[in-house]
C-alpha cells in the first residue's frame, strides 16, 4: 500500500514539498520504513548515512524497532534545534 | 501548568507573576532563550523558527508530566515561540516553582535539556551570506541524556 509521510525543515526544503509517499507493506518497522525511502529519495538516504534522520509515528520520537501499521501518522525530519 | 507555542511576544514579568503567586514556593527558577546576534562567527539578521505543530505540545506535554513526577514542581510554565523573530527576541521560557531551590533549579534545567532535543522545533537563520539551517549540537545531546 502507500503510505503517505511527512517532512520537516531541511529535508522538506530539499524534498520540495511537505509529504512524500511511499509503497510499502504494513505493518514494518521503522528500520525497513528507513530501508524503503532511502531507496527512493537519497537525500533520506545521505541524511540516515549522517545520523540526521529522526522519525516520528503517531507524533512520538520512534526508533528503528518501533512499528508502523495502517492509518499511523509517520514524520521525518532531521535533529531538533529549538530552545 | 501553562503551555503555549505561537507567534506571540514572551510577557516575562506576567509568566514570573504566576509562578511566584503560590505562596509555598520557595524557589522560582526560569530560563529564558533568546536569538543571537553572532551566531557562529556570523552576523545573523533573522530567525525563522519552524515546527510539527500536531506533535509539539504533545512532546512539551510529556516532558513537563516527566518533570512533575520527579521533583515536586508546584508550578511549571513553557512558552515557545514559532515563526519569525529578530536578535534579542526571546524565544523560549521555561519558568518553574518549588518549595526549594534544588528541584527548582534542576526542574528548571531539565525540562530546557529535554525541550533542545525531543521537541519538534527547527531553527534557521538569516544572514548577509544567506539562509541556514542549524544544525544540532552534540553537548546538547550529551545535556538530554545526563538525566537518564
Amino acid at each position: 500500500m502507500t503510505l503517505s509521510i511527512l517532512v520537516f525543515a531541511s529535508l522538506r526544503e530539499q524534498l520540495g514539498r511537505g509529504q512524500i509517499s511511499l509503497a510499502i507493506d504494513l505493518p514494518c518497522d521503522v528500520a525497513t520504513l528507513k530501508q524503503g525511502l532511502a531507496k527512493q529519495y537519497p537525500v533520506i538516504a545521505t541524511a540516515e548515512r549522517n545520523g540526521a534522520l529522526l522519525v516520528a509515528v503517531n507524533q512520538q520520537m520512534a526508533g528503528d524497532e518501533a512499528m508502523v501499521a495502517v492509518g499511523d501518522e509517520v514524520a521525518l525530519f532531521p535533529p531538533v534545534t529549538g530552545g | 501548568m501553562r503551555l503555549a507555542v505561537n507567534e506571540h511576544w514572551i510577557d516575562v514579568a506576567e509568566h514570573l507573576s504566576w509562578l511566584s503567586a503560590d505562596h509555598n514556593a520557595g524557589a522560582v527558577v526560569n530560563f529564558i532563550g533568546q536569538v543571537r546576534q553572532q551566531n557562529l562567527n556570523e552576523e545573523v539578521t533573522g530567525l525563522v523558527l519552524e515546527h510539527y505543530p500536531a506533535m509539539t505540545e504533545k512532546s512539551l506535554t510529556g516532558l513537563i508530566e516527566q518533570a512533575a513526577a520527579r521533583w515536586p514542581l508546584l508550578r511549571i510554565s513553557v512558552f515557545h515561540r514559532v515563526g519569525a523573530l529578530v536578535p534579542g527576541d526571546p524565544i523560549v521560557f521555561v519558568g518553574v516553582s518549588s518549595a526549594h531551590r534544588d528541584a527548582a533549579f534542576e526542574g528548571a534545567r531539565f525540562l530546557m535539556d529535554k525541550l533542545k532535543t525531543q521537541a519538534p522545533f527547527w531553527k534557521k537563520e538569516t544572514t548577509k551570506d544567506g539562509d541556514r539551517w542549524l544544525d544540532a549540537r552534540a553537548c546538547d545531546t550529551d545535556a538530554a541524556a545526563s538525566w537518564d
